[in-house]
């Protein structure tokens, strides 16, 4: 290196030079060169080469996730992913057609995403266009990770390395077919990092509205899908302004950058809290409201299940066996350790701080799993069990960027690069071998899916039944009592229900079901073991008890504790009655039951988080 | 069984004139006709057949054969169609639940040889208020070996000498152990009641005890100066033949179905397992053309696999079959059923060419893999504690002491009773046995011991959750009694205790309704981690995880946050070092440039000599 290109600053300033001489003017801030931290072979270029090709290889690997699933009838064990789907459908397939029927249980951003597809009957009812979303939202996942390892300077290999901790995670995959709503948080989260990256690495000053529609648009995807993504917002903004005041372009601009960064998902909070104010006449809703998660944690607090919130220990217990679970022991080693080398090697600087981006939503968990916000049970929370571990996995692309980074930095001992690639793939497959073993115990986001599909058996037994014997007359049931949210297994187009969902016309229906439908569906006893008062049947508590109810339907179909009657019309052929097992000891009876039916709220959706 | 007639022997006291056995009858597959009660292989009654009844069957002392026992059989005979046509061949009744009803006296015994009848009604053992420990040991040895020896209908438990014991009738038997520094045994009439004193040092007391539930016993003469037991070879191979499991041959015979059923517990495996591999070995009889028959092999009611014998070229049987994890349980049934059907599927009479299979037990083979499989809780005993029993009994008083003794001995019982062979008993000290890594049991158990197991339950107030299932509620302020199962650094412990707000007066009513409850509905049939016993409310079996989490157990979990403490601690250090490199590299770097800048002025004070970089630009 000649003396000659040194400079005091060259630390900060330009490798490229600057025109520093007194009499060349200077050109205008978005048009300087930028000071960038970025590696030797990183991509600073808009176009980085492989992306599409990236693309396509996340579609493929998720196509064939979707083939097996849907095969097999596993990609509707969640009842959350039974529930995505109606309400998708139910916004324009119902009694009561509408934005409102969004709700304010989960963001609406997924079920937005969700229309065109389960427009459908065929892809609402089997699942499949919640797999056409999961696989598209996997092929943006594996592109926008690509870019992101191509901006931080990692090699071929390394990239490669990342998108298999991506790839081969089953429990991410078997999300990408369902209608969880997981694999669009991911798929925001990693396009918003990406478009960071793209910024901060980028050769010349991009303006604040670069950064808005690259960075700022897909977070506020995310913002609409999960509040994961609500704090990437403040840490993606932190991050802008770090870099730039590392540019020396100073606090105004950093604050003006930050803010460009930040419009977008401020929007989309903003029509979230005008939608909430609209139809619930209370911008919290979400928050406050009888179907939002602290309602819902409410009920765990009151029975003592709770035991995360104050106690950052088990949260942090509770989380990192999650991980452990869901992204796999052996690339949580290897991210370990790729994590402390990366802190050894790149400190804090630029690039260390797009990784760091990616731990955002692990950090915003274990705040939420501290604070109550959350509740997530595993083999090592009190009381054990397996439940919402898939949240964690939001934290495999910052896995998957922390073992390629390792990979990467390995390049400079190719000596040992081979060895080290060979034992890190072996162990890959190792892991996956060791979880495909018993997957229902190793993986606990399968393990939930498991006890999903037991425990929603009965209903959907009963739920096939009456699909198949349907013949119109309209369908009276409370979707958002405990494990009804089974449209899909019905399919039966949704606005031939009476349900929560229809409003006025479930209170009619309710009040005077022998003049609206010929079907009910519901609790044969109210439902005791519940984990919010939503989830009590309004019908089994109006109509169960109704001496004249029960003289103008018939039981046609009995099991567990549901059951399917059908109404006596003079003249009508009769209905052959499926199995009914009236002795099933497991049903509670109805002294048992605690608590009365909540109030009926018109227009509110209802369904259990 | 598998011939068309099940018999079943019932032992009959010495001395007392056998009136009428009473039973249940049950039939699998009620077909109509007759079902025949044979006595001694003749027919002594006849009764309608019926899916289950109650039957009466009458006996005298004539049946009585030279072992001191009545052979009972049942046959079902389908009656023949006008045809002469049978349809299936008689199988699938059974007797259970038998009672013998009889007058008389009970001969009494006269030395140690015929002390313990064939069937007993009850034997206690008795021990002081206040034994010693070598008394205790002996005690609870005893109750293992002679729970070993007799079944589960026979009652066999500790009592203090106080007690007042209930009357069971003949065969009831007291057994009291007295430590003594001479050896002697004396079987006398102690308040009617056959008991047998034996009296000794403490370890010839312990190897008496050990002693009582063996053949060993039966050669022991008149007058009895030493009483040790021959250590026995636990059998616990992880490769078990049919016979080490008490089937020398299986034979199933008959048209029809016909069933064996070989019982298989993880303990004579000698330890927990997570696989097993049968194999069995074997002929069967040509199948007569036209005919069909088949071999299943069931294992828990699970099938294992399947053999068409009708499409079987040779007479062999050379089946292997692999049980899964998940079927395995810690008592198992392995089911072989010989199913044929003749060529018009009738049965005539004396026409038929037999259909047999005959397993070799010997070669017939159970092969198991190490593990614990899916079992957990209360199902991992006894196979965990391979063949030992470690039993530490926290008591202060000896009073108190020897009460959770006899609680011990309920469980002891049980336990045993689960056991494929005797277990090895030994009394441990409680301190001891708590820093030790041994499996075994721990009676007494308070409140500070409950927390150095790390026991899923700890001994202090707990509220259940609310379950649907649930028709109990325990308060947090209810005194209770629980016995769990955890696990600790690998070893497993069943753990005895109770809790009571007022620390005082533990409630000693509630140990003994729950080690009662393990005893009478027997180890196997117990469920999930914990038994709780608590005021107002039966017993009942539960999970651990429906306990609302105790405030110390989710207080210890904080703990957890030093890992993450630690991580940051080491991402800040490397960053130091990190920063500190950075330092120094910038420093090389400024002083590398404050060596530039001098040069350049150096060269800039020397006339017609121009700068490089930049200042070039200015030309």
């Amino acid at each position: 290196m000649s003396l000659t290109t040194l400079t005091r600053d060259s630390g900060a300033e330009p490798a490229h030079g600057s025109g520093s001489g007194p009499d060349v003017p200077a050109p205008p801030p978005d048009r300087r060169p930028v000071p960038t931290a970025s590696s030797p072979g990183a991509v600073t270029g808009r176009r980085v080469r492989g992306t599409g090709w990236a693309f396509l290889l996340g579609c493929v690997v998720g196509t064939a996730a979707s083939v097996w699933t849907v095969r097999t009838g596993t990609n509707l064990d969640y009842g959350d992913a039974m529930a995505h789907l109606t309400i998708s459908r139910r916004i324009f397939d119902n009694q009561n057609p509408g934005l409102q029927q969004l709700g304010t249980v989960w963001l609406p951003l997924p079920h937005l995403l969700l229309i065109p597809l389960v427009a459908n009957l065929w892809m609402f009812e089997t699942g499949v266009a919640a797999c056409v979303l999961g696989t598209l939202c996997l092929g943006v996942s594996t592109a926008a990770l690509y870019r992101i390892m191509a901006r931080l300077g990692f090699d071929v290999v390394a990239r490669l390395v990342g998108l298999a901790v991506l790839l081969a995670n089953p429990s991410f995959l078997y999300a990408s077919t369902t209608a969880l709503t997981e694999p669009v948080l991911v798929a925001a989260l990693l396009a918003c990092i990406a478009g960071l990256a793209g910024w901060a690495f980028s050769p010349r000053r991009l303006s604040g509205g670069e950064l808005a529609v690259f960075a700022g648009i897909p977070a506020a995807a995310g913002v609409l899908t999960r509040y994961e993504a609500w704090a990437l917002v403040i840490s993606g903004a932190i991050f802008v302004a770090i870099v730039v005041l590392r540019r020396g372009d100073g606090l105004r601009r950093a604050l003006v950058l930050a803010a460009c960064f930040a419009t977008p998902p401020a929007l989309a909070i903003g029509w979230w809290l005008a939608y909430n104010t609209a139809w619930y006449g209370n911008p919290l809703e979400f928050l406050t409201g009888p179907y939002s998660a602290a309602a819902f944690t409410e009920v765990f607090i009151d029975q003592g299940q709770l035991t995360t919130k104050g106690n950052f220990g088990l949260s942090f217990a509770v989380y990192g066996w999650a991980a452990v679970e869901t992204i796999g022991l052996w690339p949580l080693v290897l991210a370990g350790v790729g994590l402390a080398l990366m802190t050894a090697l790149w400190g804090i600087d630029d690039r260390a701080l797009v990784v760091w981006l990616a731990g955002t939503s692990s950090a915003f968990l274990l705040f939420s799993l501290t604070t109550g916000q959350h509740i997530m049970v595993n083999d090592v929370s009190l009381p054990s069990g397996a439940y919402n571990n898939r949240y964690v996995l939001s934290a495999l692309p910052w896995a998957a960027l922390l073992v390629a980074f390792l990979a990467s930095a390995a390049r400079r001992h190719l000596s040992l690069r081979a060895a080290a690639a060979a034992v890190v793939v072996v162990g890959m497959v190792a892991q996956n071998l060791w979880w495909l073993g018993d997957p229902g115990e190793r993986m606990t986001v399968i393990e939930e899916a498991h006890s999903g599909e037991r425990a929603f058996g009965p209903v959907k037994e009963a739920a096939t039944w009456l699909g198949e014997h349907y013949t119109g007359g309209g369908i009276l049931m409370d979707e958002s009592a405990d494990k009804l949210a089974v449209a899909p297994v019905i399919g039966v187009p949704l606005e031939e229900y009476y349900n929560r969902a229809a409003g006025g016309a479930f209170d009619e229906a309710l009040a005077n079901p022998y003049d609206h439908a010929e079907w009910v569906f519901m609790h044969r006893y109210q439902v005791r073991n519940y984990a919010t008062r939503s989830a009590l049947d309004i019908v089994t508590a109006r109509l169960m008890e109704d001496p004249q109810f029960h003289a103008r339907y018939q039981l046609v179909y009995a099991v567990s504790d549901l059951g399917i009657y059908k109404r006596v019309d003079p003249g009508d052929e009769r209905v052959e009655p499926g199995p009914i097992d009236l002795d099933d000891e497991s049903v509670v009876q109805p002294e048992d039951v605690e608590g009365e039916a909540p109030e009926l709220q018109p227009g509110i959706q209802g369904v259990v988080p | 069984m598998a011939d068309s007639t099940s018999t079943v022997e019932v032992p009959i006291p010495d001395g007392v004139a056998p009136r009428r056995i009473v039973g249940v009858l049950a039939v699998e597959e009620v077909q109509g006709g007759q079902i025949e009660l044979l006595v001694n292989g003749e027919q002594r009654r006849s009764v309608t057949a019926m899916r289950e009844r109650k039957v009466t069957v009458p006996v005298g002392r004539a049946d009585v054969d030279d072992d001191g026992v009545i052979s009972l059989g049942v046959r079902y005979a389908v009656p023949a169609g006008s045809d002469q046509c049978r349809v299936v061949d008689p199988s699938g009744a059974s007797l259970s639940d038998l009672e013998l009803l009889y007058g008389g006296t009970e001969t009494a015994p006269t030395s140690l040889a015929d002390f313990f009848p064939d069937a007993a009604s009850r034997i206690d053992v008795s021990v002081r208020p206040e034994s010693s420990d070598a008394e205790l040991e002996a005690a609870l040895t005893a109750t293992g070996s002679l729970a070993a020896r007799y079944g589960g209908d026979t009652p066999v438990q500790m009592s203090q000498s106080n007690d007042r014991l209930p009357r069971t009738g003949a065969g009831q038997r007291v057994v009291r152990l007295l430590e003594d520094p001479t050896f002697s045994t004396e079987v006398e009439d102690r308040f009617g009641l056959w008991t047998l004193t034996v009296k000794g040092p403490a370890e010839d007391l312990v190897s008496a005890a050990r002693t009582l539930g063996t053949d060993e016993l039966q050669l022991a003469g008149g007058e009895v100066t030493e009483l040790a037991s021959v250590p026995q070879p636990r059998d616990a191979e992880t490769t078990q033949t049919l016979a080490d499991l008490g089937r020398d041959t299986v034979s199933l015979r008959g048209w029809g179905r016909s069933t064996a059923y070989v019982g298989v517990k993880q303990d004579a495996f000698g330890g927990p397992v997570e696989k097993l591999e049968v194999h069995l070995v074997g002929e069967h009889t040509a199948v007569p053309q036209g005919a069909r028959a088949q071999l299943d092999v069931h294992f828990n009611g699970f099938l294992l696999g399947s053999k068409d014998l009708t499409a079987d070229d040779g007479t062999d049987i050379d089946m292997t079959l692999e049980v899964p994890a998940s079927q395995l349980k810690s008592d198992n049934g392995l089911e072989v059923s010989l199913s044929g059907v003749p060529d018009d599927g009738c049965l005539r009479d004396n026409t038929q060419l037999p259909l047999e299979v005959d397993l070799d037990g010997e070669r017939s083979t159970l092969e198991a893999t190490r593990g614990t499989g899916d079992v957990d809780g209360f199902e991992l005993f006894p196979q965990v504690l391979a063949g030992q029993l470690p039993i530490a009994i926290r008591g202060a008083g000896e009073s108190a002491r020897t009460e959770s003794a006899i609680d011990a001995s309920y469980l002891v019982a049980s336990l045993q009773r689960a056991a494929s062979a005797p277990l090895e008993i030994e009394m441990v000290d409680p301190d001891e046995f708590l820093a030790s890594e041994r499996s075994g049991l721990f009676v007494g158990a308070d409140y500070a011991d409950s927390v150095a197991f790390e026991a899923p339950l700890r001994l202090d107030g707990m509220r259940l959750l609310d379950y649907a299932e649930a028709e109990f509620q325990v308060g947090s302020e209810q005194p209770f009694a629980a016995l769990e199962t955890l696990r600790q650094n690998g070893r497993h412990v069943v753990m005895l205790g109770a809790w009571s707000p007022d620390d005082g007066s533990l409630p000693t009513t509630l140990t003994r309704a729950a080690v009662t409850e393990a005893a009478e509905l027997g180890w196997s049939t117990l469920t999930d981690d914990l038994l709780v016993a608590s005021e107002g409310v039966e017993p009942f079996t539960l999970s651990t995880n429906a306990v609302v989490p105790q405030e110390e157990r989710v207080e210890e979990e904080r703990s957890y946050a030093w890992w993450f403490v630690g991580g940051v601690a080491v991402l800040l250090v490397l960053l130091a070092v990190q920063l500190m490199a950075t330092v120094r590299k910038d420093r090389r770097v400024r002083a590398l440039v404050d060596a530039q800048e001098e040069h350049d002025r150096g060269l800039e004070d020397e006339p017609g000599t121009a700068s490089t970089g930049s200042s070039t630009d200015q030309h």
